[in-house]
């Protein structure tokens, strides 16, 4: 074999590559294949195709094509070559046969598409990446795919009492399984893609574990700035189905997510040193904070076409493996009670402290 | 007729017959059953089956449990209609009191006549069944056999059509369990379904049953439904009075979804803004039970079906329960 056999050989399997990690065209005849590449070789290029599926790379059938000038469809599979459904022609009457066309599938896993999905912010913040995000994701689907944004209020204190956590996420549940059902009625898809960011995380967390909402299922998930512990179980709710996949977007620079273990109950720094669980996509950024996913120039990077969240969001999981992946070796544990006693007790005290001026807050700027 | 026995001679009159009609891979399926050598053309398939009852591998019990499998199911129109009113035991007592009861559990009949004919009835506490037998000549161009002759100075050009013989099966299935009854007609164009209707409403009518004449069930909401499931539609369109929304896959394995850019237009369409639809269903044996990947097409304000490949009854009654279900509101 020529050097420019094998670089010609080279290019069409980076092209049926692309093609599997997309989960885009991946099903088609030698002929349909030239034409879309531009090349004129058609046999070779079917001795190709014949030669990866030896490998095991892809799997050969044989459609058939209707016969009548005038039609020439494909026709589908579950459909005996004596009729075309399309024309309606009786090939056996008419004395013709249909064409067998040898056809090629790479892989049965294909694309899926952002059908909706629920934000939920962090504490003490406004979240105005929200609106963008939602307006950003709007313009890039060209389709509808509603965005809910999911707002708390503006949490400060109230952070540093577990029981707060607990009634957050309830009302947190509850707007969920009403949108779930407003989407099922709408004829959409009962799991809703989640974004969650830093506090957000705790809150969606906390919902998976739970059993009262044990009925509510979710599509792809994605944290960033996690404070969940990296030791949670998503092995289970992966295994379940509550979660179809977790993206966990670690901020190499994020300042804020280390400290979150020793402050809020239950929290822990899975936005920092990723999760545990082997099936959790873990990605991290080196340049970014706590906060950057959500920069203008940001955002629309990591959702537009072929971004990462996009890429998470829309591509086949098997073959996606974004740059900055990583698996976290080493376990995990949290730290000992001894350890976060005194940065508890301080917590609790400011709760005490201020905790009455940031209810009397909410009252006139929730 | 129950129980009729046939001489060898009429039960290879009868393989014959089958091996024309039915296609070759069920035919395949009945001589690796009787552990007969396969062959390649409907010659030896006829040679080695008529073997095969010689040596007593094939007895006409089990040639009968075979037809009741695979003739008249595949390969046809399916219409879905409302049951009739009448509960099992009384159908019973009717039909055994009828003109007919002779036809109840009757052996299969070779004979296929020109007009459309009541063969065998089959009731029991489950479910109804009605067969009709139509035999049509029909002939398919044949252009193998074309010639050119010169006689003289006058040249003759002979254009050939050989004779086919087609075996066309009409049924009426009904399951009291379901909610619906089916007239299932072969392909046959010859066959007027204004007819078939009129043949299965007059044996109703003579069972006793009320509810005449059966109504068509609408199966647009199946359609409907089975635009947003997976693997679910190979084409489909949607009409309204002022206009028409039409999407396919030219893939050969695999529908709509796994084409995205179609994808995401049929996901955009509000399907219940479209009184009528129809679309080529998708069935794959792995996720749905049938015993091969089909493709059913479904005209839903006419409660029509029509399936393009010859299946097994189980494949027909698996796929009418999944529609059921798609119907539903």
């Amino acid at each position: 074999m020529t050097t420019s056999e094998d670089s010609l050989e080279e290019r069409w399997a980076r092209e049926l590559s692309c093609r599997v990690e997309l989960g885009e065209n991946i099903e088609f005849s030698a002929a349909l294949l030239a034409r879309q590449l531009g090349e004129s070789d058609v046999v070779r290029l079917e001795a190709f195709l014949t030669k990866i599926v030896g490998w095991g790379s892809a799997i050969g059938f044989t459609a058939f094509i209707c016969p009548v000038e005038s039609c020439r469809r494909t026709l589908p599979n579950g459909v005996d070559p004596v009729a075309c459904p399309y024309c309606k022609t009786n090939f056996v009457e008419a004395d013709a046969k249909a064409i067998p066309e040898q056809y090629f599938r790479l892989t049965p896993v294909i694309s899926r598409d952002i059908r909706w999905m629920v934000v939920i912010h962090g504490m003490n913040s406004r979240a105005p990446w929200q609106e963008t995000f939602s307006w950003e994701i709007a313009n890039q689907l060209k389709y509808s795919a509603p965005v809910l944004i999911y707002k708390y209020g503006w949490a400060t204190v109230e952070v540093l009492l577990a029981p707060v956590h607990r009634r957050m996420a309830r009302k947190l549940g509850e707007r969920f399984r009403t949108a779930i059902e407003a989407a099922r009625s709408m004829g959409r898809p009962d799991r809703p893609d989640v974004v969650a960011h830093s506090f957000g995380t705790r809150l969606f967390s906390l919902v998976l574990e739970d059993p009262g909402f044990a009925d509510l299922k979710f599509g792809r998930v994605i944290t960033a700035g996690s404070i969940i512990r990296p030791n949670f179980d998503w092995d289970r709710h992966l295994v379940e189905k509550r979660v179809e996949a977790v993206l966990n977007h670690v901020a190499a620079k994020d300042g804020s997510v280390p400290f979150a273990q020793w402050c809020i109950p239950g929290s822990g720094p899975g936005g920092k040193v990723g999760y545990t669980s082997r099936e959790v996509i873990n990605v991290r950024d080196d340049a970014f904070g706590h906060s950057s996913f959500f920069r203008p120039e940001n955002l629309s990077g990591l959702i537009r076409k072929n971004g990462l969240w996009h890429s998470f969001l829309t591509r086949p999981l098997g073959p996606f493996r974004p740059e900055g992946c990583f698996v976290k070796e080493d376990s995990w544990k949290p730290p000992s009670l001894w350890l976060v006693a005194v940065p508890r007790t301080l917590g609790f005290l400011v709760f005490v402290g201020v905790g009455i001026f940031s209810w009397l807050r909410r009252f006139v700027d929730p | 007729m129950p129980n009729e026995v046939l001489s060898t001679a009429q039960l290879k009159e009868l393989v014959k017959q089958v091996v024309v009609a039915q296609g070759n891979n069920f035919i395949k399926d009945l001589l690796r059953a009787t552990d007969s050598k396969i062959g390649a053309t409907k010659q030896d398939f006829v040679q080695n089956l008529d073997g095969a009852i010689d040596e007593g591998r094939l007895t006409q019990a089990r040639l009968e449990a075979w037809l009741a499998e695979v003739e008249g199911w595949g390969d046809q129109y399916v219409y879905v209609l409302s049951p009739p009113a009448i509960d099992a035991a009384g159908l019973t007592r009717a039909i055994n009191a009828s003109p007919v009861a002779h036809l109840n559990d009757a052996a299969v009949s070779p004979e296929f006549t020109e007009d459309l004919e009541l063969k065998q009835i089959a009731v029991d506490g489950q479910h109804l069944s009605m067969v009709w037998h139509q035999g049509k000549e029909a002939w398919n161009r044949w252009s193998r056999k074309d010639n050119e002759e010169e006689e003289g100075v006058e040249r003759y050009r002979y254009v050939a059509y050989r004779q086919r013989l087609d075996r066309s099966v009409v049924r009426f299935e009904w399951r009291f369990d379901d909610e619906y009854c089916l007239v299932l007609i072969h392909r046959n164009p010859e066959i007027k379904h204004h007819d078939v209707f009129e043949a299965v409403e007059e044996m109703l009518a003579r069972f006793g049953c009320g509810d005449l004449p059966l109504r068509l069930v609408p199966l647009t909401q199946a359609i409907r439904t089975s635009a947003q499931r997976v693997n679910g539609v190979q084409s489909t369109r949607f009409e309204q009075d002022a206009g028409y929304v039409e999407v396919g896959s030219n893939l050969p394995g695999m529908g709509i979804e796994a084409v995205g850019p179609v994808r995401v237009v049929l996901q955009a369409v509000d399907t219940n803004q479209f009184a009528r639809a129809q679309g080529m269903l998708n069935f794959v044996s792995l996720e749905h039970g049938t015993s091969r990947d089909l493709s059913v097409e479904v005209f839903g304000p006419e409660a029509k079906l029509r399936i393009w490949a010859q299946c097994k009854r189980e494949d027909v009654l698996v796929i009418l329960r999944l529609i059921w279900g798609y119907n539903a509101p």
